[in-house]
């Protein structure tokens, strides 16, 4: 599959306009590439974060109708967390996206 | 008769006088000053009328005022259910299920009676064997929490032979056996237990490193954020000398990136039930999952795959359940396990249960709630691997319009919230056409999407 950054960055935007309603109003996500998402002054907690990450993945697959998994062994063995803003995550949307199909 | 363990750490906590017994970012409490605050909250429970066989709700946290209120209860010989604040939204249902009597509020420091009467057959157990007693509550299956009742008598006599002196870190929940556990050991052991506000890896790498904790008791959900977090890398977290993790399935490849972030430390997988207690461990090695279970006062055995432990600190029983011993007195545990020698390597639950960063998801509950929602026709919730959090919740929908997805997901979370516990509320929705339930009206769970 191939996944455009603009249809990245509107499903990740989708996702925290869905969720930033149950989150407390210093915890909500800013919808902007440099959002942190976890990681140093990060406003969420562990079920936030999963929740988003989710929330992304089903925003995902409502657009292109595919199916990616964000959260894995290999996202959480990098380097450089994928989760660390929401730029990141986006590129790393895509860069999953752009792998053929195991 | 050997005095009772709640006398000697009376007499461990005077002989550690000036010692710090609890730390803050901000405060120390020592010995003589926890003393002080036990003493205070049992002329508080005195002149409340509670004392010896009073069923009491007490609303707290790992704070001074809440141990001190625990030990106070303790010592007046009351059964106490412990509520702590992840699970504030269960207070009505703990209360009534627990039959309280009085509430003892240590956050807000009111004493309030309760409209029920304290009558169950175990209390009267415990009343009889003149034992205080402690009420924790665990998901059930049906909805319902289920109350264990234990002889805090008994739990506390595993620390009588006394530890090795470590300053620990109360990253567990004060309701939690494993939270009990990690208290108890502290305080018998006249060590400092330092007091978290928060529980983000941020604050918990902040706090380990002004307060140079040792030990640090915690699961393997929180190792993932920890190491995803990259916390660790921004404080000094070289006074760790051991982390123990437990209460969920601890994958290798988590393991692994723990003892390569952290290769001076001693990485100790912990097992236990609220049914049981802790059971002393040993891991093969900092990066085995395998472990060597058991000690004096355990045992256990292998029955159809399946652990069964029988343990002096088991519960008497459940409040609202039946018994989950079996005749000769074993616990049932439900996870399917693998033996090499003495070796035992935990596989997974034998059941429908979703374990969450360590607690407890029963789909039946959240399916329950999920059917009120208008807009529902069907619901089935189920676990599904996830790389976090060891699992996730996944409710299957059957809607009975084409309403938007993300609109029909915003509206089922808002609905659910305050009614569930936030671990218990779905990740993910996936929503179909079909059927969810056969025709003997057994939900289909497992069915691929």
């Amino acid at each position: 599959m191939s996944l455009q950054r603009t249809d990245a960055l509107q499903a990740i935007y989708n996702a925290i306009e869905e969720m930033n309603p149950q989150l407390k109003p210093e915890r909500q996500l800013q919808a902007a590439e440099d959002a942190v998402i976890y990681g140093e002054s990060a406003p969420l907690d562990s079920l936030d974060l999963v929740n988003l990450i989710m929330a992304v993945e089903q925003h995902i697959m409502d657009l292109t109708g595919d199916e990616l998994v964000l959260a894995s062994e290999a996202a959480m063995s990098r380097k450089r967390s994928p989760y660390r803003s929401v730029g990141a995550l986006a590129d790393y949307a895509i860069e999953l996206a752009s792998e053929p199909a195991a | 008769m050997l005095p009772s363990m709640l006398d000697i750490m009376a007499e461990r906590f005077a002989h550690a006088g000036q010692k710090i017994a609890l730390a803050t970012d901000h405060s120390a409490f020592t010995y003589d000053e926890l003393q002080q605050s036990i003493q205070a909250w049992e002329d508080r429970l005195a002149s409340e009328d509670i004392s010896a066989g009073k069923v009491v709700l007490l609303r707290g946290d790992f704070t001074p005022g809440g141990i001190g209120a625990l030990f106070a209860l303790m010592r007046a010989g009351a059964i106490t259910i412990l509520l702590s604040p992840s699970s504030f939204e269960k207070q009505q249902e703990f209360a009534k299920v627990g039959e309280a009597q009085m509430c003892v509020d240590a956050i807000d420091g009111t004493i309030t009676p309760q409209q029920y009467n304290g009558e169950h057959p175990l209390y009267k157990e415990l009343i009889a064997r003149g034992e205080p007693g402690i009420v924790l509550f665990s998901s059930g299956s049906t909805g319902v929490s289920k109350g264990t009742v234990h002889s805090a008598a008994k739990l506390l006599e595993k620390f009588r032979a006394g530890g090795k002196d470590f300053r620990t870190l109360a990253f567990l929940l004060f309701d939690h056996i494993a939270g009990l556990d990690t208290l108890f050991y502290s305080l018998a052991n006249e060590s400092t237990l330092v007091l978290p506000k928060s529980r983000t890896p941020e604050d918990v790498c902040r706090l380990i490193s002004e307060q140079r904790v040792e030990v640090l008791p915690t699961s393997p959900s929180f190792l993932n954020l920890l190491l995803l977090s990259g916390a660790h890398k921004r404080h000094d977290l070289n006074s760790l000398k051991i982390i123990t993790y437990g209460s969920e399935m601890m994958s290798e490849a988590t393991l692994e990136r723990c003892s390569a972030a952290f290769p001076d430390v001693r990485l100790i997988q912990k097992y236990g039930a609220s049914e049981t207690g802790a059971l002393p461990t040993q891991s093969r090695s900092n990066t085995s999952t395998w472990l060597k279970l058991g000690g004096e006062g355990f045992e256990w055995r292998v029955r159809d795959g399946l652990f069964e432990i029988r343990a002096k600190t088991a519960m008497l029983g459940y409040l609202n359940a039946p018994s989950p011993f079996t005749d000769d007195g074993f616990f049932m545990t439900g996870d399917r396990v693998e033996i090499d020698g003495e070796y035992v390597r935990f596989l997974g639950r034998d059941c429908d249960i979703i374990n969450v960063g360590g607690q407890k998801v029963f789909p039946a509950e959240v399916e329950n709630l999920l059917q009120q929602v208008p807009g529902v026709k069907e619901a089935a919730v189920y676990g599904e691997p996830h790389a976090i959090l060891g699992s996730a919740v996944i409710a299957k929908i059957h809607p009975t319009s084409n309403e938007p997805k993300a609109e029909l997901r915003k509206r089922i979370r808002a609905a659910l919230s305050g009614k569930l516990e936030g671990y218990k509320i779905p990740q993910k929705f996936v929503f179909t056409e079909e059927a969810l339930t056969t025709e003997r009206f057994k939900v289909i769970r497992r069915t691929s999407s």
